[in-house]
C-alpha cells in the first residue's frame, strides 16, 4: 500500500502538545518526535539521533528550543540541525542533522507534511468550523490509535448506512437503514449523502434535540479530502422542516496512516443549531456526545474493521468485494485518492529520471 | 452480384396489420436458393430491410416475405404495405444465421406473434423432407392471428398447437408444459418479441441437452421510442447489433443475446463493466464517473447507463 505523502496529515490535537512538551508518533511508518517550543511553535523532527539513533523522544526538551538525545546529550533545533555537542572539540559536522517534517497549526490541530515537495498551508482543507469560539459547543477532542488501515476506517465513515446497524441506538436506528445515497464531487472533495425521512430520532440525535422520541428527517452528509479528513454533518428536524430548524453536529473525524494496518483517529463533534436545557444538563449532554462517540468507533467500529481486516489479509489472492448501492461514496472517495497518489508517483519517477538525465 | 431483381406476383393480407408478399425473378428465372430460416435484404431506396423467407425453397424459385405495420414505422413497413402487384423490387441474395440443424432428430419450432415468418418457413421445410418436428405458435387473440388459416389448411396443422390470448405466466406455463415433453437432445428455434425469447431461454437453460437457436425478430429496425427508453447498442467488434428494450439494462440485453459482460455490483457503484463509448451520448445513471467523466461521454457503466441516442456504439 502506498501512502500520499505530498499532503497534510492531522498529527495531534493542539491542545495534546503543551509547550516544552515532547510526543512520540509513528505516521506513514516513519517514528517522528512533534514538539512544542517554549514560544509555542510546534517542530517535528525524524526520532532518530544522526549519531547511534537513539529516539530523541526518549530525551527533553532544553534552552525551550532543543531536543537534547538521551544518550550523549547532542541538541538539536526545531530545523533539525544539531546545535550542540558536548564532547570532544564541540565541532557539528554538517551532516549531522536529522530530517524535519514542516508543521503548521490551524482550526485547533496540528498538521505535518510528509513529502520531499513543498508544503503550502492553504492546502489544508477548511475545518474552521473547529476554531476556537467559545459560543462553540464542542464534545472532547479526542483520539485513539485503531487497529486498522485509515482506507478501511474511510470507507465505513463514507457509508453511513452502517450506522443504522452498528451504531444502532445511538446514531441510527432500524428505521434508518434506507437512506437515498447520493453523491456530489467538486476537485478532489467528495460529499456523499443519505437522509432517511421520517422516522424516530436516534438516540443521540434525541439527546440533543427535543427528546421526546418523535419522528424526524434525519440526515447524513459526509465530505471528504485527501488523505482522509472528514465532516459528517449530521441531524435531524421536524418531518418535511427546513434543516435549519433542526439540531446535530459536525462529526469530525481525521485519519494519519501510522502503518498499513493501524491508525490515529482523531475525532470530535461541533453541535450545530444546540438547544440548551441549562445546566448541569447542558455539560452532561456533552459529556455524554463525547463518550457516546468514542464508544461508538473504539467499542463498535473498531472490532469489525480489524476482523474484517484480518480476513482480507488472510485471503492469499486480493479480494474484489461486491459492492452495493450504499458504497458509492467509498467508491468515489478512494478513485480520487488512487488517482492522487498515481500522479505523486509518476511525478517521482519523472524527476528521477531528470535526475539522472542531468 | 449481391442483388437481384423481384416483381412482387402477389400481396395478401395475413391479419389487419399484416401483409405477405411474392416476390418472381424480374427475369423469369427462378430466384437464388435457400434454406429454411434465411433472410432478404429488401432495397427501399435509402432505407434497407430485412425480411424472413416463409415459403420454402423447394417450391417454385418464388420468395415469400410478411410485413407487419409498425405503428411508429419510420418508413419501411409503411412503403412496404404501399406497394403493389407487378412492382419491381431490388433485394439482396438470401442470407441465413438462423438455419435448421441438420441431424437434429427432434426439432421444437417455438414462435411469438410475427416472429412466425422464419419458423413457418422451417415447419414447411421439416414437413417436406419427413423429419420429425413440433410447432408452438403464440398469438394474441384480440387480432386475426397472420397464418392461421394457411396452417389449418396445410398439413403443417396436426403438428401445430396455437396459444391464443395468453399473458406472460400463461405463456410461461405453456412453454414449460410443451419443453418439458420433448426429447431430451432436440433442437428449439424461437422467434418472437423480446420478453418471449427470454423466457424461451430461462426455459431452456433449465433443461440441459437441449440445443437453443435464436432469431432477433426485426420486422424492420426497432421502432425507437426513446421517450419510452429504447434503444440499440452496437457492438463495434463484432458488428452486432442489439436492442435494448425500456425494461432491460444493456447488461441484460447483451446476456440475453449471449453476449457475457463482467459485472460485479450492477448498481453502477463498482466499474467493473466500465466501457469505451466510440459513438452516441450515453445517459449515464452511475455514481462512480465524475460530472467531468460523464460529460466526456467516452465510457460508460453499462449495467445501469442508457443512451440519449438512437444507437450506441460500444467498444466490444
Amino acid at each position: 500500500m502506498e501512502f500520499l505523502r505530498n499532503t497534510w496529515y492531522v498529527a495531534l490535537w493542539s491542545q495534546d502538545l503543551a509547550p516544552e512538551q515532547m510526543v512520540s508518533r509513528k505516521f506513514l511508518n516513519e517514528p517522528i518526535v512533534l514538539f512544542r517550543q517554549a514560544d509555542g511553535k510546534v517542530a517535528a523532527l525524524a526520532d532518530a539521533c544522526a549519531h547511534r539513533f537513539s529516539p530523541l523522544s526518549m530525551g527533553k526538551i532544553v534552552k525551550g528550543t532543543h531536543v537534547r538525545c538521551r544518550y550523549h546529550a547532542l541538541e538539536y533545533d526545531g530545523s533539525g540541525k544539531c546545535v550542540f555537542n558536548p564532547h570532544g572539540s564541540g565541532r557539528i559536522p554538517p551532516a549531522l542533522k536529522v530530517r524535519s517534517y514542516p508543521v503548521a497549526e490551524k482550526h485547533s490541530m496540528i498538521w505535518i507534511w510528509m513529502g520531499e515537495k513543498e508544503a503550502d498551508p492553504s492546502l489544508i482543507p477548511d475545518f474552521s468550523i473547529l476554531d476556537p469560539d467559545p459560543k462553540k459547543v464542542v464534545s472532547k477532542r479526542d483520539w485513539l490509535l485503531m487497529q486498522a488501515s485509515y482506507e478501511l476506517i474511510t470507507d465505513n465513515l463514507m457509508d453511513l448506512s452502517h450506522t443504522a446497524i452498528m451504531h444502532e441506538g445511538i446514531l441510527g436506528t432500524e428505521h434508518t437503514v434506507k437512506g437515498n445515497v447520493t453523491i456530489e464531487q467538486t476537485g478532489t472533495t467528495v460529499k456523499a449523502g443519505r437522509s432517511p425521512k421520517n422516522v424516530p430520532a436516534p438516540g443521540l440525535y434525541d439527546l440533543m434535540y427535543k427528546n421526546d422520541g418523535r419522528q424526524v428527517d434525519f440526515w447524513q452528509d459526509v465530505r471528504w479530502d485527501a488523505p482522509a479528513c472528514m465532516i459528517i454533518d449530521s441531524g435531524v428536524t421536524d418531518p418535511g422542516a427546513p434543516r435549519e430548524q433542526g439540531s446535530g453536529i459536525y462529526g469530525m473525524h481525521f485519519l494519519t496512516p501510522e502503518t498499513e494496518t493501524t491508525t490515529y483517529y482523531h475525532f470530535c463533534a461541533v453541535r450545530y443549531n444546540p438547544i440548551s436545557w441549562g445546566q448541569p444538563l447542558d455539560d452532561e449532554i456533552r459529556a455524554k456526545l463525547s463518550d457516546l462517540r468514542r464508544f461508538a468507533f473504539e467499542e463498535q467500529d473498531q472490532p469489525i474493521i480489524k476482523a474484517q481486516q484480518d480476513r482480507i489479509r488472510g485471503q492469499k489472492n486480493s479480494a474484489h468485494p461486491v459492492l452495493l448501492e450504499i458504497d458509492a461514496g467509498p467508491v468515489r472517495y478512494k478513485r480520487v485518492l488512487e488517482a492522487l497518489i498515481r500522479q505523486e508517483q509518476e511525478a517521482a519517477t519523472l524527476q528521477g529520471e531528470e535526475g539522472r538525465a542531468a | 452480384m449481391t442483388t437481384q431483381s423481384a416483381i412482387i406476383r402477389r400481396i395478401g393480407v395475413e391479419a389487419a396489420d399484416i401483409r405477405s408478399i411474392e416476390l418472381v425473378g424480374a427475369d423469369g428465372k427462378p430466384l437464388r436458393p435457400f434454406e429454411a430460416g434465411a433472410h432478404i435484404d429488401v432495397y427501399l431506396g435509402e432505407l434497407i430491410r430485412q425480411y424472413s423467407l416463409i415459403n420454402t425453397t423447394d417450391t417454385d424459385g418464388s420468395y415469400r416475405i410478411a410485413v407487419k405495420l409498425e405503428p411508429t414505422s419510420r418508413g419501411g413497413s409503411r412503403r412496404m404495405h404501399a406497394l403493389a402487384e407487378g412492382e419491381t423490387l431490388k433485394i439482396g441474395l438470401p442470407r441465413n444465421n438462423f438455419a435448421l440443424h441438420p441431424d437434429a432428430t427432434h426439432s421444437v419450432l417455438l414462435a411469438g406473434g410475427i416472429g412466425i415468418t422464419p419458423l413457418l418457413g422451417m415447419a414447411y421445410q421439416l414437413h417436406a423432407r419427413g423429419k420429425s418436428f413440433s410447432f408452438e405458435y403464440f398469438a394474441r387473440s384480440d387480432d386475426p392471428v397472420a397464418f392461421a388459416q394457411e396452417i389449418r389448411a396445410t398439413a403443417l396443422a396436426p403438428r401445430t398447437r396455437f396459444h391464443l390470448g395468453l399473458t406472460g405466466e400463461a405463456v410461461r406455463q405453456a412453454l414449460e408444459t410443451r419443453l418439458h415433453t420433448v426429447p431430451r437432445n432436440a433442437h428449439v428455434y424461437t422467434c418472437g418479441p423480446g420478453p418471449f425469447m427470454q423466457v424461451v431461454r430461462e426455459l431452456v437453460a433449465a433443461k440441459p441437452g437441449l440445443v437453443l437457436h435464436l432469431e432477433y425478430f426485426v420486422a424492420e429496425p426497432p421502432p425507437l421510442d426513446l421517450t419510452a427508453g429504447s434503444f440499440q447498442v452496437k457492438l463495434a467488434k463484432s458488428g452486432t447489433t442489439i436492442r435494448v428494450d425500456a425494461s432491460q439494462t444493456i447488461v441484460e440485453a447483451l446476456r440475453a443475446a449471449g453476449i457475457e459482460v463482467e459485472t460485479s455490483c450492477e448498481q453502477g457503484v463498482c466499474g467493473t463493466c466500465l466501457t469505451t463509448v466510440l459513438a452516441g451520448r450515453p445517459d449515464h445513471h452511475d455514481v462512480i464517473l465524475t460530472e467531468e467523466e460523464q460529460k466526456a461521454g467516452d465510457r460508460m457503466l453499462l449495467c445501469v447507463s442508457r443512451s440519449l441516442d438512437a444507437e450506441l456504439v460500444l467498444d466490444l
